[in-house]
């Protein structure tokens, strides 16, 4: 195991670097960050010196050499708009979309589970047609339709839940609904189809031939390795919903790490993007690295294999 | 006894009930727990008054901070730091500055705190603001409140600048250091800093020690809501009292809740079209070999006479953008209300394209950016049919401005769509109308190549002339000649737009700042 997860690390280290790299190079060809940083009246003597000041004069193999030390050092340099150090920036805002993120998979889970259950022991029902259709429904609605149509119902018209903005709970109810919509469907068709694939297995016949209370049979004998997939998609959606929150969190005002990115993206400011880029693809490497041992966990034959 | 706690209960009760019902009532701005909330599209990136020059950015950071002067809604500059403003002689302005002022950590501001802040201004590597305190070579203190700037040349516009100059505690930045004191601000300003998070938010209090008028709310909350239909819904459900860019599509909206109205003003940014006067062929955005149409005046003119302006304002803008007649936007100096715009005439345009040789017109590519502007890249589609309606074939190329300035700047375009925002005519002049002239810092924006020397010698003439009406006689002829030759279209004017709650006054200003100390209860 400890051979297995050295291997995994060493390769995740090459895959960071591979990707800052890239996404350095990249950044430096979509265009000027002076050209956006400074006011047109700024004259071409003012410019320089500004650029002189941010070290963007130096050639890009300097600045290149210069950011992989300052990542080393974990220092990825200074955001051009606030004068301060980039990363502490970007993991300020870190909590916010974890929250976002932690919350809209619960509420997902929490709902998405008993209905798929619903739907595979009840398959053909009233309420396995209901949850398909609703399931369809929430699996198509864009999130910003949704987002704002929340926002008109439960901040104008109802007046019950703030329209926008960090701060307590009662913030994050919406955007996290928001984001949970599709997930619950896509949970519940999930857990239907695995649960019907795992009921009709010869061994559920034999409990239930033994005369096992179909409860028992159902939730103690099917539902656990019916939920292995649950369990690597949940733990895919954690790590797409945290780099993809971006959209929910601009329309509820949520002071989230991807929206800090996006800004930081139409503003050309550097050290705030490879901040991000770094996280993020911190964060998906360690969930890889969780779910692998996680797998080797819960079935042996991954562990063997390994 | 059993009767007297039971009536204890009573009171106790009561008294909640009244703090509950109280607190339910307190209007926003009266406590920390309900802030008086201005919504913003972007927020401040930084809360050091001289690293960005940005207005939302500026909004935020001018609750806190002073600047020297302040502008009228006309432009006037007015009295704010410095009372009186007098030149003593073309290369020196006196100012009387405003006695008693504390910096909200109770320490007193010096006539060196001001004149180090002009001074910071200039030569902080990082300043935006430096174009302001450029012509500055230093100042003395003469007796307590009395300051006396020098200068390398002559500058008469110096009081407008001056309110682009915020005060600053500069003993207290030199021993604490820059960091330190953009996160924790300290300005002479009406509200004191409590807490923020850059680009989300920022939290006020109104500073007891402040010089001036006490502000009207107390609690005050500055808040991002990037999205347009997000901070109408936080308006119109009395989340926020006051915000700002209220998209055309949603007034009619505001006007029929009941809740909130709307202040349009038209703004300082001009809208208009560069085109290349200088190749007579090459020109980046026509077919390679072709000859430009733009260096003939006709064509230019025909290009004025075919777009709608009026149209774009009611259709794109639901009526908040004012037509510009000229360059100059009302509400800086050389504004010559004589003016009257080009009017829209499809048949007027199609006759000058014929007498320029161009009766089956031309094919060329109009650049715009797509996220930088109100509408750009709608109001550049337009653009490209209305002239399409006159033979023109215009390939529209709407992109990011972070492309599109570059582009732009190294003179990649035949005709370009964007906007100007000035503080001054004088300024605005050198940098976009004045002849080329790297050396000498001229027409570094001057990306058609416009040259009219006599022009150049008339503005000359006016950035030597302190007596205002002399001066601003002398801008407007200038700005006659450049209205005249068409190099650049003035096409409309942006207005600031804002929705405010019906308890609250706010009128919007030309410039876009919002300031809250200037707010009040109706």
């Amino acid at each position: 195991m400890a051979a297995f997860l050295l291997r995994r690390l060493l390769r995740a280290l090459v895959t960071l670097w591979a990707v800052l790299t890239l996404v350095f190079l990249l950044i430096h060809a979509t265009g000027n960050p002076i050209a956006v940083l400074a006011p047109q009246q700024m004259t071409l003597a003012e410019r320089a010196r500004l650029a002189a000041a941010l070290g963007l004069n130096q050639p890009l193999s300097e600045q290149y050499l210069r950011f992989l030390a300052g990542v080393l050092h974990g220092n990825l340099g200074i955001s051009y708009y606030s004068g301060m150090p980039a990363m502490p920036l970007l993991l300020a805002r870190v909590p916010v979309t974890l929250e976002l993120v932690a919350l809209s998979l619960a509420i997902a889970v929490a709902i998405g589970l008993p209905l798929g259950v619903a739907a595979a022991v009840w398959p053909a029902s009233l309420a396995d047609r209901m949850v398909r259709g609703l399931s369809v429904l929430g699996a198509s609605v864009p999130t910003f339709f949704l987002g704002i149509l929340l926002i008109f119902f439960f901040s104008v018209e109802f007046n019950l839940l703030p329209a926008s903005g960090g701060g307590g709970l009662v913030h994050f109810i919406m955007p996290a609904v928001t984001l949970a919509l599709f997930r619950i469907a896509f949970f519940t068709r999930l857990v239907r189809s695995a649960l019907l694939e795992t009921l009709s297995m010869p061994y559920v016949r034999t409990a239930r031939a033994k005369g096992l209370a179909e409860r028992m049979v159902v939730l103690k004998h099917a539902l656990r390795p019916a939920s292995l997939p649950l369990v690597t998609v949940f733990g895919l959606q954690f790590g797409q919903l945290f780099a993809g929150t971006v959209i929910t969190e601009t329309i509820f005002a949520l002071p989230g790490m991807n929206r800090m990115a996006l800004q930081a993206l139409y503003r050309l400011d550097y050290p705030v993007i490879l901040s991000y880029i770094l996280v993020a693809a911190a964060m998906f490497i360690a969930i890889n690295l969780m779910m692998d041992i996680l797998y080797g966990l819960i079935d042996p034959r991954v562990r063997r294999a390994a | 006894m059993f009767g007297r706690s039971k009536l204890r209960g009573a009171l106790i009760g009561a008294t909640l009930m009244v703090l509950i019902a109280g607190s339910a009532r307190a209007a926003p701005g009266d406590s920390a727990t309900q802030p008086f909330v201005v919504a913003f599209k972007g927020g401040a990136t930084t809360l050091d008054p001289i690293m960005r020059s940005e207005t939302t950015t500026n909004s935020w950071q001018r609750q806190i901070f002073d600047t020297i002067t302040v502008l009228s809604p006309a432009g006037v500059p007015e009295p704010r730091i410095a009372t009186a403003w007098k030149s003593l002689s073309p290369t020196e302005w006196q100012l009387t500055l405003r006695q008693g002022v504390h910096f909200q950590n109770g320490a007193l501001m010096t006539p060196e705190d001001v004149g180090a802040s002009i001074m910071d201004t200039k030569n902080n590597p990082k300043s935006q603001y430096r174009e302001y305190a450029n012509d500055v070579s230093g100042y003395k203190v003469v007796g307590g409140h009395t300051l006396v700037v020098t200068f390398t040349r002559p500058n008469p516009v110096f009081p407008i600048y001056l309110s682009q100059i915020p005060v600053m505690p500069e003993t207290l930045i030199a021993k604490e250091g820059r960091a330190t004191f953009a996160n924790h601000p300290i300005g002479t300003g009406p509200y004191r800093f409590v807490s923020w998070l850059a680009d989300d938010h920022l939290v006020l209090k109104t500073w007891s020690g402040f010089w001036g008028t006490k502000p009207a709310f107390r609690h005050v909350r500055l808040e991002s809501i990037p999205e347009a239909a997000t901070r109408l819904a936080a308006l119109l459900s009395g989340q926020v009292q006051v915000a700002e860019k209220i998209d055309p599509s949603d007034f009619a909206r505001v006007r029929a809740s009941g809740r909130a109205y709307l202040s349009i003003v038209p703004g300082l940014r001009t809208m208009y079209l560069g085109l290349d006067v200088w190749r007579p062929t090459g020109s980046a955005g026509m077919a390679p070999g072709e000859k430009n149409p733009f260096m003939d005046r006709r064509v230019r003119k025909a290009i004025a006479e075919a777009i709608n302006v009026p149209l774009i304002r009611d259709k794109i803008f639901n009526g908040a953008a004012a037509v510009a007649a000229q360059f100059t936007p009302p509400g800086l100096e050389a504004y010559d209300p004589a003016l009257k715009p080009i009017p829209y005439n499809q048949a007027v345009a199609r006759k000058l394209l014929a007498a320029a040789g161009y009766a089956h017109g031309f094919t060329m590519r109009l650049d715009a950016t797509n996220d930088r502007y109100l509408e750009d890249s709608l109001v550049a589609q337009a653009i490209g049919g209305m002239l399409g309606n006159v033979s023109i074939t215009v390939k529209v190329n709407a992109i990011p401005k972070a492309i599109f300035f570059p582009q732009i700047d190294k003179g990649d375009f035949t005709m370009y769509f964007a906007g100007w925002s000035g503080t001054d005519p004088i300024s605005t002049w050198n940098a976009i109308f004045h002849c080329r002239d790297a050396k000498a810092g001229f027409g570094h924006v001057n990306r058609a190549h416009y040259c009219s020397p006599k022009a150049d010698a008339l503005m000359a003439k006016a950035s030597q002339t302190f007596d205002d009406a002399k001066r601003i006689a002398l801008e407007r002829q200038a700005y006659a000649i450049a209205a005249h030759d068409l190099a650049y279209i003035p096409l409309y004017y942006q207005a600031e737009v804002a929705g405010v709650a019906n308890g609250v006054v706010w009128k919007e200003r030309p410039d876009g700042l919002i300031f809250v100390w200037q707010m009040t209860r109706k």
